[in-house]
């Protein structure tokens, strides 16, 4: 009985619950201004990795060199198709250091049109310095989108 | 009640640490909050895809650029190509400010338990039981858009031919007429002593037995078998043997090869074997 009716410590508790209130509208204040990376940047940046590798790995097996030495646009496509998830779309322009497009045949898979209407595409350039003994550097640009 | 609610002035220190502490937070949150807005906008991934991009290219350079000096000789190819390539690095990857620098190795350098004597960045010794062909440059890479200074990185290209031994299979004895295949037995090793499985026939240009050029079928395996009734040790190497016939009066016992290899990079080493000797399979 002396315990129910005792109101001493009430204000204690009341500041307890108000200074836990406070603390927790700090961390979600705070956590408003988190910031966690938007799904699409993340998408493209993560497209970019799986770009190089396909292509770093195709240079390892000396097939990049020999597609753009030897003009192989075809086995190019082939190659990068069978490496590539079947949900990206890509499309690869090769250049010669002028700008100039070496490729004459389209090196890519995706409907047209896909790259124009994405909001992002993922990019990514690597260069062949050149094709058996001579030195021939060509830029391969690299564009890719997931379906 | 309420005037004792009211009047109670006891533990507002609890409220005033509790605003402290939010207050610490928040600024935290802030500083935080201001850093990763800094860091998100940077092209971390990019940049790390033109080092590693940068940093393949350069010993592709190196590659073809031994192969080039393998075939044709010229010494100066691969100064040359590194000259080239660090203009064309810069045009390549423009908008990110790449500069690149090289230095070529020079003099002698002991690697793979062998002594390497380079100029101009390459190094060959040929027409010896252990022959390579060696090319070592040290690049140095600046992305000046994201204040990156000083990557160094070291290429090396390397192409190791042992002649190991040579095998007898003795296949017919008549009379004075011995019959069989003599296979001369190859191990040929790449940078880090890695070794070269891949080969063809058409891979080894040069096959002379006696100064005669010889017709030869190729065999590749992993050699962990011992040889003569076990008196040679098993190689425990993957080998190739370069295998051909041979008809005389007597077993051959030790014979004078040269072998010409050409690898899937282009790169090439000659070596040379006198007096090998032939052993029981």
């Amino acid at each position: 009985m002396a315990l129910m009716f005792d109101r001493r410590g009430q204000m204690r508790v009341i500041e307890a619950i108000m200074a836990s209130l406070l603390v927790v509208f700090a961390v979600a204040f705070i956590d408003l201004f988190a910031v966690t990376p938007v799904t699409p940047k993340y998408e493209s940046s993560e497209l970019e990795k799986v770009g190089f590798n396909v292509l770093r790995d195709l240079d390892e097996e000396r097939l990049l060199a020999r597609f753009v030495g030897n003009a192989e646009w075809v086995n190019f496509t082939a190659a990068l198709a069978a490496a590539l998830p079947s949900d990206v779309y890509f499309n690869l322009t090769v250049y010669d250091l002028t700008g100039r497009v070496v490729n004459n045949q389209p090196i890519s898979y995706g409907a047209r049109g896909v790259f124009a209407d994405s909001d992002y595409v993922a990019s990514v350039t690597y260069v062949v310095p050149g094709y058996q003994l001579v030195y021939r550097p060509r830029v391969l640009v690299l564009q890719l989108v997931r379906s | 009640m309420r005037l004792r609610l009211r009047g109670n002035k006891r533990g507002q220190f609890i409220v005033i640490a509790a605003l402290l502490i939010a207050i610490m937070i928040i600024s935290a949150g802030a500083v935080l909050f201001s850093a990763v807005t800094y860091f998100k906008h940077e092209r971390w991934e990019e940049y790390l895809i033109v080092v590693d991009g940068v940093e393949a290219g350069t010993s592709n350079v190196l590659e073809l650029s031994l192969a080039n000096y393998t075939q044709t000789f010229n010494s100066s190819v691969l100064e040359s190509n590194l000259n080239n390539w660090g203009g064309d690095v810069k045009k390549a990857y423009s908008g990110f400010g790449a500069i690149l620098s090289h230095s070529l190795a020079s003099g002698l350098y002991t690697a793979y338990g062998m002594n390497l004597s380079y100029t101009f960045g390459l190094a060959r010794t040929w027409n010896q039981r252990i022959s390579f062909s060696a090319a070592n440059a040290t690049a140095s890479l600046n992305i000046t858009s994201v204040g990156l200074t000083g990557y160094s990185f070291t290429s090396t290209v390397f192409l190791k031919m042992n002649i190991a031994d040579a095998l007898w299979y003795e296949t017919k004895k008549t009379g004075q007429v011995t019959e069989g295949y003599v296979g001369v037995r190859v191990v040929i090793d790449m940078e880090g002593l890695t070794p070269v499985t891949g080969l063809q026939k058409s891979n080894f240009i040069l096959f002379q037995v006696g100064g005669v050029n010889q017709t030869f079928s190729l065999n590749r395996y992993y050699d962990s078998r011992d040889h003569d009734d076990g008196d040679y040790p098993a190689l425990n190497k993957f080998v190739y043997e370069l295998r051909y016939f041979y008809s005389g009066q007597q077993t051959p016992t030790g014979v004078n090869v040269v072998i010409g290899v050409k690898d899937s990079r282009n790169i090439k080493v000659t070596g040379q074997a006198t007096n090998l000797s032939v052993i029981e399979a």
